[in-house]
């Protein structure tokens, strides 16, 4: 049987129903050579991850079965959980901030036409598509101590103010978090644009001829078309956060102190540095967890209710 | 009776052979070009630290004129990049015959450990590499067969140019402060307050990296307070050692006093250590410590406009911390061991010396014959010297455990910040050197 019997059947609904059966057994067939692709490139290296965390184990010479060690010292060492505290806390930067900037300036976008739109839309995409390397560098010199916040701060009298923003224990979380929020917003800016112009113009018109302002027409007609989109962003985003790495250690190396350590980089202390590699399965184990929690929660939690 | 001799003979011969088997290559004089020869075309694949590029940009055409049958395949690697990967590396079927690490338990000692590595003492005698040189820099490369403990046992690697930790001075500013070059930790003490005095920023640091404040510039203050070997035993992780001494309080009171005295400037932590050596170089802040790896950036701004001196510790010796330069080991699976070997002996021979020389390093065979790159550089080669003939070398803090690294980057940075003190400062480093001390008894 081969596919084009298989539409035929579609289209006649009424064929046997023994038609239809064999061939979509035969159909998985086809999903045979993805299927080990994907195994042998995604399913079993995380097995062997997780089979890793229980283990204490160099990376080189023989590994020691130590059980659960490696998830105790996770869990209980005040250290790995403020770390992992920090990894919420980006995402209030890397993902939080920016939907809610992408919501409003497509809250403005519906209201008012704005001209050159696609440049606009390009120069505010632009930081996705950076390396972060660059990214990095460039926010190092914005932030440091002569750079220009700090200049601008000057001129503007409030001298005092002045500090290395990546170097100071108060604030360094706070401004690699910025960035990620710098990165992120033009993302979900151009996701929220596409699905706001699939809005039928129709529930506008009627949204302001029951007399809505520009809120109320927000919460009752954008915000509700754009369920899916937001659901999307957030979850590339959140996933964005809780795998910072690159930014941190262009950045600031996970200091001043141990101020923005992130998880990603206890698992590469742990795999590249201490050769500690159990643990960094251990923590990876435990962050892939909290990411599969997190983005199902948001996929559920967002769904389209027909 | 018979037996039990005929088994001892046997264990006898077994030991005896066991050795001959484990280095059945061992050489007892330089691998000559015809050794190589024999080997016919082949290719010497060689993994490095990014900052010997310009060394081997002239060993390298050097080398393969000499061994016209060897084809060197040069991977260089940011530093980072290459502690992440070399161990792996070497762990391959096909590692890198010649490749740099980097001493402590989590490099060297994983690939002494898993047999990676050639011992290299016979190749040290044959080339008579150590003439001249200090036993004590040889400890931290020297290892147990288990690969556990160091500071005795087989030599498994070397360097090129040494490069000891010190201070360099900004001569014309000093000149201006009416104030000597410092010769030792009270001199600079003194210094540092006058150049404050006068409004000028008396040290220039970087570390937003987390690096060089808890390694170097601590590193410096602990060995001007300690005995060499109470930190050298420490760092090995000799039992009983502890970090709470006299010496280090003193050094941590010291850093602490500098820090509210202001003597780092303000943003330190949020500059890098490149950004604070460019700065220095165009004449920001009097003195910079760091290590004599730093003198070729400034070099090349002028080679005559800064000074470099260890300083003499309150034993009144020059003590420092420092190595033979970036250790440099061969593949014990390596199947052109000669091509190898003639690879490092012409790298660290004193015909080569001068190649070092010409980007201001400090080549260890030749400090006295190479022509320096300027008065600063003439001051490291002394420096270098003197540390040879009557001081001695304590190795870098963070070899001490795999994590110290980054305990004391963090603790140097939240007790200049204020966030802990010299107390909790000792007591977090002391609890990491235990959790892993614990850790080593186990394997």
């Amino acid at each position: 049987m081969s596919t084009v019997d298989h539409l035929n059947d579609e289209r006649a609904p009424e064929g046997p129903a023994e038609n239809r059966r064999v061939p979509r057994a035969g159909h998985f067939l086809y999903l045979v050579p993805g299927f080990l692709l994907y195994a042998a490139f995604c399913l079993w290296p995380i097995a062997q991850t997780a089979y890793f965390s229980f283990f204490r184990w160099d990376g080189i010479t023989d590994m020691r079965w130590i059980g659960l060690r490696n998830y105790l010292e996770l869990f209980t060492d005040p250290l790995t959980l403020t770390i992992f505290g920090h990894g919420l806390v980006m995402i209030v930067f890397y993902a939080i901030l920016p939907v809610l900037i992408g919501l409003l300036i497509v809250a403005i976008m519906t209201r008012v036409r704005i001209r050159l739109l696609a440049i606009f839309r390009t120069v505010l995409f632009l930081p996705q598509i950076l390396a972060t390397v660059v990214v990095a560098v460039a926010w190092r010199w914005i932030y440091a101590y002569d750079g220009p916040i700090n200049a601008v701060l000057e001129l503007l009298g409030m001298g005092f103010l002045t500090r290395a923003w990546l170097g100071d224990f108060d604030t360094a979380l706070a401004s690699v978090g910025l960035i990620g929020t710098w990165i992120n917003f033009g993302l979900c800016m151009v996701l929220f644009i596409g699905g706001a112009q699939k809005i039928d113009t129709q529930l506008y018109e009627a949204a302001r001829l029951d007399g809505a302002g520009p809120v109320q027409e927000f919460l009752a007609v954008t915000l509700p078309g754009l369920r899916g989109e937001i659901s999307i962003a957030l979850i590339l985003t959140v996933t964005n956060a809780l795998r910072n790495f690159d930014i941190v250690w262009n950045t600031t190396a996970g200091g001043p102190g141990t101020e923005t350590l992130v998880p990603s980089y206890l698992i590469y202390e742990g795999a590249f540095i201490t050769r500690n590699v159990g643990f960094a399965a251990a923590a990876s184990v435990v962050l892939t967890a909290l990411i599969l929690v997190l983005t199902a929660s948001i996929t559920i939690g967002l769904r389209r209710r027909y | 009776m018979r037996g039990t001799l005929s088994v001892l003979l046997a264990a006898t011969a077994l030991s005896a052979a066991m050795p001959a088997i484990a280095q059945d290559t061992e050489i007892t004089e330089p691998v000559s070009v015809d050794d190589v020869a024999a080997l016919g075309d082949v290719t010497l694949r060689v993994w490095a630290d990014a900052g010997e590029e310009t060394m081997l940009e002239k060993l390298i055409p050097q080398f393969e004129e000499t061994y016209p049958n060897v084809t060197v395949d040069l991977t260089l690697k940011g530093w980072g990049d290459l502690m992440g990967t070399v161990v792996n590396a070497m762990n391959s079927s096909t590692p890198p015959d010649v490749t740099n690490g980097n001493q402590g338990f989590a490099i060297m000692g994983t690939m002494v450990r898993a047999d990676l590595v050639r011992p290299l003492d016979d190749f040290i005698d044959a080339y008579d590499i150590d003439e001249g040189l200090p036993a004590s820099g040889f400890s931290s490369m020297q290892w147990n067969d288990e690969g556990t403990a160091w500071g005795e046992g087989d030599t498994y690697a070397m360097g090129g140019a040494t490069q000891p930790l010190g201070l360099f001075y900004n001569k014309s500013k000093l000149e201006e402060l009416g104030l000597e070059a410092p010769d030792s930790i009270g001199d600079l003490n003194e210094a540092l307050a006058a150049a404050e005095e006068a409004g000028e920023q008396p040290i220039m640091l970087g570390n937003s990296e987390q690096y060089p404040l808890g390694s170097h510039v601590l590193g410096i203050l602990i060995d001007m307070y300690s005995g060499v070997d109470e930190i050298n035993g420490w760092i090995a992780g000799q039992e009983g050692a502890t970090f709470d001494t006299e010496g280090v309080r003193q050094a941590l009171e010291t850093l602490e006093s500098w820090g509210e005295a202001g003597y780092f400037g303000r943003g330190y932590d949020g500059m890098s250590m490149d950004d604070a050596v460019a700065s220095y170089g165009e004449g920001e802040g009097v003195f910079f410590l760091g290590g004599s790896f730093n003198g070729a950036r400034l070099a090349a701004v002028d080679p005559d406009a800064f000074g470099f001196t260890l300083l003499r510790g309150e034993s009144g010796d020059y003590v420092t911390t420092g190595t033979f330069g970036t250790p440099w080991l061969v593949s014990s699976k390596t199947e052109i061991e000669p091509a190898a070997l003639a690879f490092l002996g012409m790298m660290l021979s004193e015909d080569f010396a001068q190649a070092y020389a010409d980007v201001s390093r400090l080549p260890n065979k030749g400090l006295d014959s190479v022509t320096p790159t300027g008065s600063m550089h003439e001051d490291q080669l002394a420096a270098a010297e003197r540390l040879f003939e009557e001081g001695d070398f304590v190795g870098y803090l963070d070899w001490a455990t795999p994590t110290m690294q980054r305990t004391m980057g963090t603790q140097a940075q939240m007790l200049l910040a204020g966030r802990t003190d010299v107390d909790s400062f000792i007591e977090a480093v002391q609890s990491d050197w235990e959790a892993y001390q614990a850790e080593r008894a186990e394997q």
